[in-house]
């Protein structure tokens, strides 16, 4: 029912903002129609979906008796947690990729991520991410040559 | 006819050299390696090496170049199968069943399937380009801006629900792809559309930053939601008894690839996306004709190997229109086109006749690399599939850092990752909600296509709709489309009727 | 599990990479003479096209009277804006230098943009390619004039491709139109390629292009160039006259050439430009030049800069007209 409402407004959304653009005629189309057309189609697409979902559910909760109650809302997951985490060390890695240059970033993001994903040994969570940024490194800038930031370290 | 055949005979000739052998393994290795690296596809590939190629004489220079596009085709497949991330557009499909095989701990037979797919297909299509090239590249030249928009109606409305999920939820997608791939810059009124005065989102967004977002990403991020105790699990225990295909296997994938050459090289002499609908269409009519219906989905092998057949197949035939017209119809016959330019060489008409040892040298390459491919990649499929060894707690952090530098490397840009990483977040929530991805990625990459053929269409006509109507093969499309929406009401009917 | 810290030679080689690493970090930084390190040049589209071939051929015939790597970066993107936002902010050292073609000139005008040509320092202009209209070879029209004459006598009728709305060839058609006192319908296709292949196919009289766009198809005998807008013939088409020889007082050309952010100082500018002139001047560089068709032409950075302007000014009022 959440992606129902979340594709409907975005659609209105699209619609809406496609009007601020020349719209033109059907048989001249300007900037604003297709995108246009599109929100509209996708608003009906999915109030259409919405509509199924909801009637689903009736029939759902009307056939099975003593119907398991939604789930209350729990606080964060530990699995939740964990992604959201994930995510946030990813994002942060990328950030500083134009200040520490590539090399470092790929070490910080290993470091980051093997700890988030609950290997303990300092060790180990060394020796992986130095060697994978090792050879991230040596593979990806110094034989293909592509033009990875270098930032403040230069390399 | 049987002159080509001689001709094609001295080619090889030519190719078979130790020197020119030596330069399309060379080309097919790193092909190989660039393909395997997410977003640096066939086109960055062979860029980066045009310089490498200019002391090399002009046949050598473009056996390589051959070599490394078909490397670069095929490595795509080994990241799709083994990561679930899509390298470029034509590696979509491979994902749906692929990865599906290797969760089951069939990555060997998978990749191997892959691979002998795209030989087979590569075989057929370099046989198809010496026999029919010529009339088969002017007939390509009738598509103009109608037949276009009529081939991307077709192409909606049959491969939306390519994956079979709900009907409607596939179609939202398509919607939404569609409307994602409207922002930018209008191609045709040349103005801003939704990029929020941005120089970055003026370009439009970037189709790999998508496909890997939704595939790769979001498939990461739902792996680290898993419980502790998966986390520490391999991906799954790969057989190491059947590495690589059954009997039983190869005869399922046998038919469903010389259906996907089929599909393949039609559709790679149409200018435009040709990898994409080759590959959606492949793995819908493999779907829709499938033996064991119930496989599709969680990892039916026909679904590997018809659109890797597709695949390989489109990206062979693309090259008639190439050498037989000088035209090129996508992005890497246009870079191929360039490299050809700097060697003093001109794709056309005259080419064949002007310079045939070349021509045909090249064309014997083709196959010649085709058939390294094969050597290259098998003997490796043990050790890519024993990758899946590693455990999941050290393999996420690999594939992500993978991931980022490989979405670099498409456009040697940041913000094309940041781009990933929120496509990857939407991923990660539309999977949570049972929405696919192959649809919206269908939008993405066509959408635009439809717009401008269509607006274009109509600017031609000066806003006279018949356009469509009035031309053979626009016509004889958009009919095509009528009836696959209507046979099914027709066959509702008769049935009552009776 | 975790047999990866049992093992004392992993353990090893991590310390022997963090030495690598160390040993790497501190290469010396000398305040050398200019360039110390490979210079970057930044293409704002995507590889393949005709500035992106010329100036990898540039960039290999270059580096070695440059001393030192030239290395090619594409940053393609918002018709160029994405490459030239970057190229304009890139820090003004020589080191990240930004291909300078017409659109620079253009963009501004259409989008909004942080950048204009004013804030590159220009160094060299390296080719300069002669716009033209190309139609079938079978076309009814033999002369520009007989061309020229029908436009005028049905307006809205020749449909004519380019590789862009609001591109440079675009514009250029658009300019032709009004100083022959004609109306096309502009057809826009998503660049030079496909709009020739439309043109091939007969979806499109003519098409609006640069060189090397076309141009086989003309040496082929497919295609023909029916109005030229060089100031002189091109070296290829002895036999084709230019449109100001027949009397309609009109050129456009693109130019092609490389600039350093502003700020760059002088000295390095001129280090530059003397590498690259050379670089021009050399024969494998003139060959590749030849066989892509592109029509080379040298231009010092003050006259470059002074081009740069008066296109400026040029496509200003032209867009302005087109948005009318």
């Amino acid at each position: 029912m959440t992606a129902a409402v979340v594709m409907f407004v975005f659609g209105v959304v699209t619609a809406l903002a496609s009007l601020t653009l020349p719209i033109g005629t059907v048989r001249a189309p300007g900037s604003g129609l297709f995108p246009l057309a599109l929100g509209i189609l996708l608003a009906v697409l999915s109030l259409a979906q919405g509509v199924s979902v909801y009637r689903a559910q009736a029939t759902k909760a009307r056939t099975s008796t003593g119907a398991p109650v939604p789930p209350p809302a729990k606080p964060l997951s530990e699995e939740t947690r964990r992604v959201l985490l994930f995510a946030a060390a990813v994002a942060v890695a990328v950030a500083l990729l134009p200040v520490i240059g590539y090399g470092f970033t790929i070490l910080v993001l290993m470091v980051a991520l093997l700890r988030i994903l609950g290997i303990a040994r300092w060790p180990v969570v060394g020796a992986v991410s130095t060697a994978t940024a090792i050879a991230c490194w040596f593979v990806f800038v110094r034989i293909l040559a592509i033009p990875l930031p270098a930032g403040l370290p230069g390399f | 006819m049987l002159e080509s055949l001689q001709y094609l005979l001295g080619g090889f000739a030519v190719a078979m050299t130790a020197q020119n052998l030596l330069y399309c393994f060379a080309g097919a290795l790193v092909g190989t390696l660039v393909g395997v690296l997410p977003g640096l596809g066939p086109i960055a590939g062979i860029a980066l090496l045009i310089p490498a190629t200019f002391g090399l004489n002009p046949t050598s220079a473009l056996i390589m170049l051959a070599g490394i596009y078909y490397g670069a085709m095929y490595g795509g497949s080994t990241t799709s199968i083994l990561m679930n991330v899509p390298g470029e557009t034509a590696s979509v499909m491979t994902c749906v069943e692929g990865h599906k095989m290797a969760q089951q701990g069939r990555a060997g037979p998978a990749l191997s399937i892959a691979a002998l797919g795209s030989f087979i297909a590569g075989t057929i299509a370099t046989f198809g380009l010496v026999l029919i090239a010529r009339p088969l590249a002017d007939a390509a030249l009738a598509f103009g801006p109608p037949e276009f928009a009529a081939l991307m109606i077709f192409a909606f409305v049959v491969l939306s629900n390519v994956t079979g999920g709900t009907l409607l939820k596939s179609l939202i997608m398509v919607v939404v792809g569609l409307i994602l791939g409207t922002m930018g810059m209008d191609p045709v009124a040349g103005n801003e559309r939704f990029s929020f005065d941005s120089a970055y989102l003026l370009g439009g967004i970037e189709f790999v930053a998508v496909a890997i977002g939704v595939f790769g990403i979001g498939e990461v991020l739902s792996n680290v939601a898993e419980p502790p105790e998966q986390l520490e699990q391999t991906v799954v225990v790969p057989r190491f008894r059947d590495l690589y295909p059954t009997m039983t296997d190869l005869k399922r994938s046998m038919v469903a690839i010389l259906r996907g050459t089929g599909i393949g090289f039609i559709t790679g002499l149409v200018p435009g996306p040709a990898p994409v609908i080759a590959t959606y269409a492949s793995y819908m009519v493999e779907r829709r004709y499938a033996k064991y219906p119930d496989e599709f989905g969680h990892g039916a092998i026909e679904g590997v190997a018809g659109p890797e057949a597709a695949n390989n197949a489109a990206a062979q035939s693309a090259y008639i229109p190439l050498f037989v017209i000088g035209v090129p119809f996508g992005p890497v016959p246009a870079i191929l086109l360039g490299a050809l330019l700097i060697h003093g060489v001109t794709p056309g008409p005259l080419l064949i006749t002007e310079s045939p040892q070349l021509f045909w040298a090249v064309v014997a390459s083709m196959y010649i690399g085709n058939f390294i491919l094969l050597l290259l990649n098998l003997p490796f499929v043990p050790l890519f599939a024993s990758m899946l060894l590693i455990p999941k707690r050290v393999l996420l952090p690999l594939i992500m850092a993978f991931c980022v530098t490989g979405m670099f490397s498409v456009n040697n840009s940041v913000l094309d990752i940041w781009m990933m990483l929120v496509f990857g977040a939407i991923g990660y929530v539309l999977r949570g909600w049972a929405y696919e991805g192959a649809p919206l990625l269908l939008g993405l990459v066509l959408g635009p296509k439809l717009e401008v053929a269509f607006r274009q269409s109509l600017m031609i006509s000066q806003g006279d709709f018949s356009i469509f109507l009035t031309r053979p093969v626009s016509s004889g499309l958009l009919l095509a489309t009528a009836a696959f929406l209507l046979l099914p009401v027709f066959k509702a009917g008769w049935r009552r009727l009776r | 599990m975790n047999a990866l810290d049992r093992l004392p030679s992993l353990r090893a080689a991590a310390s022997l990479c963090t030495l690598a690493v160390v040993a790497a970090m501190s290469t010396p930084l000398n305040a050398q003479q200019f360039p110390t390190k490979e210079v970057q040049i930044l293409i704002p589209y995507a590889p393949g096209g005709a500035t992106d071939l010329v100036f990898r051929a540039l960039a290999a015939s270059s580096q070695k009277y440059l001393g030192q790597a030239v290395v090619v970066v594409n940053r393609a993107g918002g018709g160029g804006a994405v490459g030239f936002n970057e190229g304009a902010q890139a820090k003004p050292d020589g080191y990240t230098l930004t291909t300078a073609v017409t659109p620079l000139a253009i963009l501004p005008h259409q989008v909004k943009t942080t950048f204009s040509y004013q804030n590159f320092a220009p160094i060299i202009n390296v080719v300069q390619d002669p716009a033209m209209l190309q139609v079938q070879a079978a076309a009814p029209w033999k002369t520009t004039k007989e061309f020229v004459d029908y436009a005028r006598q049905n307006p809205n009728t020749i449909t004519v491709g380019n590789s862009g709305a609001g591109g440079g060839v675009h514009l250029i058609a658009a300019a032709f139109e009004h100083a022959i006192g004609a109306k096309f319908n502009h057809i826009p296709f998503a660049g030079g390629g496909p709009s020739v292949t439309a043109l091939l196919g007969g979806h499109v009289n003519a098409v609006s292009v640069s060189p090397p766009e076309g141009i086989a198809h003309v040496k082929a005998g497919k295609l023909k160039i029916i109005a030229l807008f060089s100031d002189k013939r091109m070296a290829d088409f002895p036999d084709v006259p230019t449109v100001r020889e027949q009397g309609i007082d009109f050129s456009m050309s693109q130019w092609r050439g490389l600039a350093a952010p502003k700020g760059t100082p002088p000295e390095i500018i001129k280090i530059l430009h003397d590498a690259f002139k050379k670089g021009m001047e050399d024969p494998t560089f003139i060959k590749s030049a030849e066989s892509m068709s592109v029509t080379l032409s040298y231009v010092g950075p003050a006259d470059f800069g002074k081009l740069m302007a008066a296109d400026h000014e040029r496509y200003a009022k032209l867009v302005a007209e087109l948005k009318k």
